[in-house]
């Protein structure tokens, strides 16, 4: 036999975790920063006429109008006691006492757009960074809120008599039998949409994995000799939980957490994709891709960039994810059945 | 074996029912209905009452439980859609193949390209070939199935026309020949087919690469080294063979899976598939429709992963001694 190809392979699994990190504290970073590093306001339609759909790179010059309004336009330049505006093709003339930013040869102001306008002349760099906040929370609400769900149905499972294991496990094995993506529509359709319950409906769909784990590890530990001792002495049930089970069977708990990260991203974006989870005017990835998809050909940019970001946060979170696994978990081999079916779906 | 089967087929077709009628419960007791459907600003009330008595939404929710099994248990009739006014099993019967014929060339592009880069990947373990192909196949499942259709479409059907960007057939297929149909379809089934396949094939890939992995530190195949066979017969026959196992394990789970995995490129690309129905019947409630989907996919679940654990004990004859022996015959 080589020398050991899985120990190799193990050491080579670990090597990504540092990328993961890396990664993932520049996304958050990046949410975090949004509004000191977008450069512009991610709802305001600034000049919804000439604004919209404007290829990734475009500049215009902005006119800031006396009544409030912008104006987006190619060229503003002064001649004689007028502005000379060209917008949407043509050239008009604007009175100087009309607006209020000029300089000495236009005017001061102008719009860089990274990465392209919206239907609504919104910036599209500004609203993915924004866009990073909603689906980072809903994310890690979400993961929290199953992991929280599955460790308690799980640890009642394995604590609470057979009669109720049995109940529980047969619940358990009854949501897992069906797509996940189907319950997602389900209770999307069924329930109003708000932020709020898009992390809830994802957390109630995704706690039995974590259940069903949390329970074969409480039910390994139960017959040890350090809890029989515990128990020898008298502590409480409770206590018997949090101090000696709790600690010692919520490390595989955390693994799969991490692993999943990746996965609600994915999907919270469908479901937003499909209209059913985060609703417009808000912006989260999904949504975003979805409007770009009715103008696909004329604007690319607008369904693509929401998707790359998507991308690159799942990859993160999966590197990251994979990482921990291999560090943490001692039987790392422990595939992801669950999760490579959920790829599927 | 028999009565191992037998066993299990019962469990599960009790745990279909279960979900069946649990999904009947919650889907009838929130508030909404589909008369919304017919909201129509010149549908009066006493009208909307009619349409509900019609399909029977005024009678109590047990009532409408009992109707609706029975018609189910011993007609076999589902009812009539509310948004298609056909039989439901008329709807599902023209969507079922259409996304049967998506699943089953996404599960072939899936495994046909998986197992042989979890295979590479397994036997360059710990070299960089095989840390570029981890990360190739972390990449393939990361990516937003939706989005990759979106950018597929732009690219192969629009910037360069390569390819059809939707549906199921073309209309210059309509009333051709059998030969030129096929070839429509295939034209239709690439992009979805394969952008379903290639991003499922990532997680395959490192399935099959962990699963061989561990596999290869096992005894048996210290024996066959020992033995003094070729190292590509002891990957390709041995190792494979025993740690295809769990990868057919995969394939039974992710039965039920074609019929709502593909749900989204589905409704990307326009495939007249179940998918795409049970969205538009989610959106629309479609109550007949809705749970007719529902126990279609609950026994497919119940099918899919007796089929895994059969393909399993075939495989492998340690699991196949173990099944028979917990059920004692």
């Amino acid at each position: 036999m080589r020398p050991g190809p899985r120990s190799k392979a193990k050491e080579a699994d670990r090597s990504l975790l540092p990328w993961g990190m890396g990664l993932v504290a520049a996304l958050a970073l990046l949410a975090l920063l949004a509004p000191v590093l977008s450069p512009y306001n991610p709802d305001q339609q600034i000049d919804p006429v000439a604004g919209r759909y404007l290829p990734p790179g475009a500049r215009r010059v902005a006119v800031h109008l006396r009544d409030g309004r912008w104006m987006l336009a190619r060229k503003a330049e002064r001649s004689g006691g007028n502005l000379l505006v060209e917008r949407l093709g043509h050239e008009t003339r604007l009175p100087l006492d009309e607006i209020v930013n000029l300089s000495p040869t236009g005017v001061r102001d102008h719009r860089y757009f990274l990465l392209g306008s919206d239907q609504f002349g919104r910036d599209v760099f500004s609203r993915l960074l924004y866009g990073a906040r909603v689906s980072l929370t809903i994310a890690l609400l979400a993961v929290a809120l199953s992991a929280a769900l599955g460790v308690t149905i799980g640890g009642l499972a394995a604590l609470g008599g057979s009669w109720i294991d049995g109940f529980l496990m047969r619940a358990v094995d009854a949501l897992l039998a069906f797509p996940r993506l189907f319950l997602l529509l389900f209770l999307a359709a069924l329930v109003p949409s708000a932020t709020w319950i898009v992390v809830l409906v994802l957390g109630a769909t995704g706690w039995m994995s974590v259940a069903r784990l949390f329970r074969g590890e409480i039910l390994g530990l139960k017959g040890r000799d350090f809890v029989l001792a515990s128990r020898g002495l008298g502590l409480s049930p409770l206590r018997i939980f949090f101090r000696h089970l709790l600690p010692n069977a919520i490390t595989p708990v955390v693994v799969d957490a991490s692993l999943r990260v990746g996965e609600i991203i994915l999907v919270e974006a469908a479901l937003s994709f499909l209209g059913l989870g985060v609703q417009p005017p808000a912006a989260s990835w999904g949504n975003m891709v979805a409007d770009g998809s009715t103008v696909l050909t004329s604007a690319w940019w607008l369904a693509a960039f929401p998707g790359l970001a998507i991308s690159l946060t799942v990859i993160s979170f999966n590197l990251l994810g994979d990482g921990v696994r291999s560090r943490l978990d001692p039987r790392s081999s422990r595939s992801a059945t669950t999760s490579s079916a959920e790829v599927l779906g | 074996m028999i009565r191992f089967i037998a066993r299990r087929l019962l469990t599960a077709v009790l745990l279909a029912f279960l979900v069946v009628s649990a999904t009947f419960v919650v889907l009838h007791a929130t508030p909404g209905d589909p008369t919304n459907l017919f909201e129509n600003p010149r549908l009066s009330r006493a009208q909307q009452e009619r349409i509900r008595e019609i399909y029977g939404l005024d009678q109590s929710l047990p009532r409408q439980y009992l109707d609706w099994l029975e018609a189910v248990v011993l007609h076999a009739d589902f009812g009539t859609s509310f948004s298609h006014r056909e039989p439901v099993m008329t709807v599902l019967g023209e969507a079922l193949p259409n996304t049967l014929i998506l699943g089953l060339a996404a599960l072939l592009i899936e495994f046909g390209l998986g197992v042989p880069i979890g295979v590479l990947a397994a036997r360059w373990a710990g070299t960089l070939k095989d840390q570029v192909l981890r990360i190739l196949s972390l990449l393939l499942y990361s990516l937003p199935i939706f989005w990759v259709g979106l950018m597929a479409i732009l690219l192969f059907a629009y910037r360069w026309p390569l390819l059809p960007a939707g549906n199921m057939h073309g209309i210059a297929a309509i009333g051709a020949n059998g030969w030129w149909r096929a070839f429509d379809l295939v034209r239709h089934l690439v992009l979805p087919a394969s952008i379903l396949g290639i991003s499922a094939a990532g997680a395959i890939a490192r399935f099959v690469r962990n699963s061989l992995l561990d596999t290869l530190a096992q005894p048996f195949i210290f024996a066959a080294r020992a033995r003094g066979l070729s190292e590509a017969r002891i990957m390709w026959v041995h190792a494979l063979r025993s740690a295809l196992g769990p990868v057919a394990q995969l394939i039974g789970l992710s039965l039920p899976f074609l019929l709502s995995g593909a749900l989204v490129i589905e409704v990307v690309f326009s495939w007249p598939g179940v998918g795409r129905l049970v969205y538009g019947a989610v959106l629309s409630r479609d109550y007949p429709l809705l749970m007719a989907s529902t126990a279609i996919g609950g026994v497919m679940v119940v099918v899919g992963n007796l089929a895994a654990d059969l393909i399993h004990a075939w495989l492998d004859p340690r699991v196949r001694k173990e099944l028979v022996n917990a059920t004692g015959s």
